[in-house]
């Protein structure tokens, strides 16, 4: 894990900034929740730290390197940072496999890899699923397990986070 | 019927600006439309002036009806309730007399449309020619009307991916401008199209003057309209947000672009190439001025034989028109119907089970 570090940040479209002076320090293995009423910017903030918006004036910093500066910026593509949106938003033309194996290009043992990840996330039999045929919770779990950095080594999800979002008819072991 | 009023005047306004835009049947019935007398003026004289002034006030009566045509349709859009989920509109049993004349009126307008043309037709071709049916002409002319179209949809699936995009993704007042301006295609009738294309390549580029490159060019700039709306809609479907996630997974912009939306939207903007393909086989006086001597399409055959009253002789044209247009057009309802869709995806996706996803 890499320590996170804000300063001074300042993002939003138009005139009018979403967020201003905000800054904040996140050590490694340290998790962090933002709470705020709607509109309050919480979902800017991490769409400037994911990097798909470029903040006015500010300066991120990932472990030692300044992905966001006033002189530099590291596009997501190479940030390593995993999103999980709140609906999924896996990739609706490949399957649970494809899905995570989408950022482990070059992989020497993606289908490996793979079968591990969805192993911990608990949806080991489903690497042939479509997106459409998974529910609320079970999309999301893939789309954990599609992150860069998807953790290797911890126990699986706790079914208070994850299995919140799931639907009724298949929450609950028979 | 108040809802549905705007629509239908947006409708006839519609065919208003198609018939004042139509060629072949004024020109089939010699009848001194505007698009006729603009083709026999231009090809009477070796001075393009007559046609053009008659042509820019062809443009002008186009451009109020479209113009009257979005005025309408826009109220339309104020009318719509939400986006809430869609409800299954209920079905009314129609009771027999209501049946019988719904079902009637229904049939009627079909076979009005497609059985009359080709029985006509059918019945021309059994009464046999003067002039015996020449089988290669005619594959050369299915040839080349397949040849050129698809050059032309070609050009305008590639016109329409940058404007589509612009429209679908960054709505701001210049890239609005630049759709209505690609979509004023709609409202020129080919006649204009193919006179100013004439003029354009004989005073800037006489090199393309009657080549390939120009027909095909004016195919695009007549049907964008149809190939950027379907690229839009496709391209609006995508969530920007599966975009994104392929950027956080390690794709460079384009890439990332490729790997999600292009993909995704893949099949509405080749339906977008197909209906151009179609539109193209069919068009008749952009091509009788831009193509090359010596150059016969289907339509343009059909056409030079009708003028000289071979009816019989244009027959088998005619026919191969139509088919080559309805296999398009057959792919292109596949494309669009998704019940046919989802029982062609349906075969190969396992049942999902409910117990293997409660471990956790």
């Amino acid at each position: 894990m890499t320590e996170v570090g804000v300063s001074a940040l300042e993002a939003g479209s138009g005139a009018v900034p979403v967020l201003f002076d905000l800054n904040l320090q996140v050590p490694s293995g340290l998790l962090l929740a933002v709470l705020g009423t709607s509109g309050s910017g919480k979902t800017t903030l991490l769409r400037a730290l994911a990097g798909f918006i470029r903040p006015t004036s500010v300066s991120i910093i990932f472990g030692d390197t300044v992905v966001a500066g006033p002189a530099s910026w590291v596009p997501p593509e190479r940030r390593r940072v995993g999103i999980v949106p709140q609906e999924g938003a896996l990739f609706p033309h490949l399957n649970v496999f494809g899905n995570v194996a989408f950022g482990l290009r070059g992989h020497p043992r993606i289908e490996e890899r793979v079968a591990e990840v969805l192993e911990l996330v608990g949806l080991g039999g489903r690497a042939k699923s479509r997106p459409q045929e998974l529910s609320g919770g079970q999309m999301q779990r893939v789309a954990l397990a599609r992150c860069p950095r998807a953790p290797t080594r911890c126990r699986p999800p706790r079914r208070a986070v994850l299995g919140a979002r799931r639907r009724p008819s298949t929450a609950g072991s028979p | 019927m108040p809802q549905a009023w705007p629509a239908a005047t947006a409708g006839s306004l519609l065919v208003g600006l198609y018939v004042l835009s139509d060629f072949g049947a004024v020109a089939l019935f010699r009848v001194d439309a505007f698009t006729r007398v603009i083709y026999t003026s231009y090809r009477a004289s070796f001075d393009r002036t007559s046609a053009a002034v008659l042509a820019v006030v062809l443009v002008l009566l186009a451009a109020i009806l479209f113009y009257a045509e979005r005025r309408v349709r826009g109220r339309t859009a104020r009318w719509r309730t939400g986006s809430g989920s869609a409800r299954r509109a209920t079905e009314i049993n129609l009771t027999s007399p209501q049946g019988v004349m719904a079902v009637l009126a229904l049939t009627g307008l079909a076979i009005l449309g497609l059985g009359v043309p080709t029985f006509s037709l059918l019945r021309r071709l059994s009464e046999g020619t003067r002039r015996p049916l020449d089988l290669v002409e005619l594959a050369t002319a299915t040839a080349n009307s397949f040849g050129v179209s698809l050059l032309g949809s070609l050009v305008a699936v590639g016109l329409a991916l940058s404007a589509g995009v612009l429209a679908a993704r960054y709505r701001t007042r210049s890239s609005r401008v630049l759709e209505s301006v690609s979509y004023s295609g709609h409202a020129l009738p080919g006649v204009v199209v193919g006179l100013s294309l004439v003029s354009l390549t004989l005073v800037v580029l006489p090199a393309l003057h009657q080549t390939v490159a120009a027909l095909a060019l004016a195919y695009a700039v007549l049907f964008l309209p149809k190939s950027i709306g379907a690229t839009r809609t496709s391209i609006a479907m995508v969530p920007p947000v599966l975009e994104q996630t392929a950027r956080t997974l390690g794709r460079r912009p384009l890439q990332a672009w490729l790997e999600t939306t292009f993909r995704l939207s893949l099949t509405g903007i080749a339906a977008g190439g197909l209906l151009v393909l179609l539109t193209a086989m069919k068009e008749l006086p952009a091509t009788l001025m831009l193509r090359r001597t010596g150059l016969d399409t289907l339509a343009t055959e059909l056409w030079s034989r009708t003028e000289i009253a071979a009816y019989g002789a244009a027959a088998p044209y005619a026919l191969t028109l139509i088919a080559v247009a309805a296999i398009p057009a057959w792919l292109l309802t596949r494309a669009s119907d998704p019940m046919i869709r989802s029982a062609d995806n349906g075969t190969d996706v396992p049942a999902p089970s409910p117990l293997s996803t409660v471990r956790a």
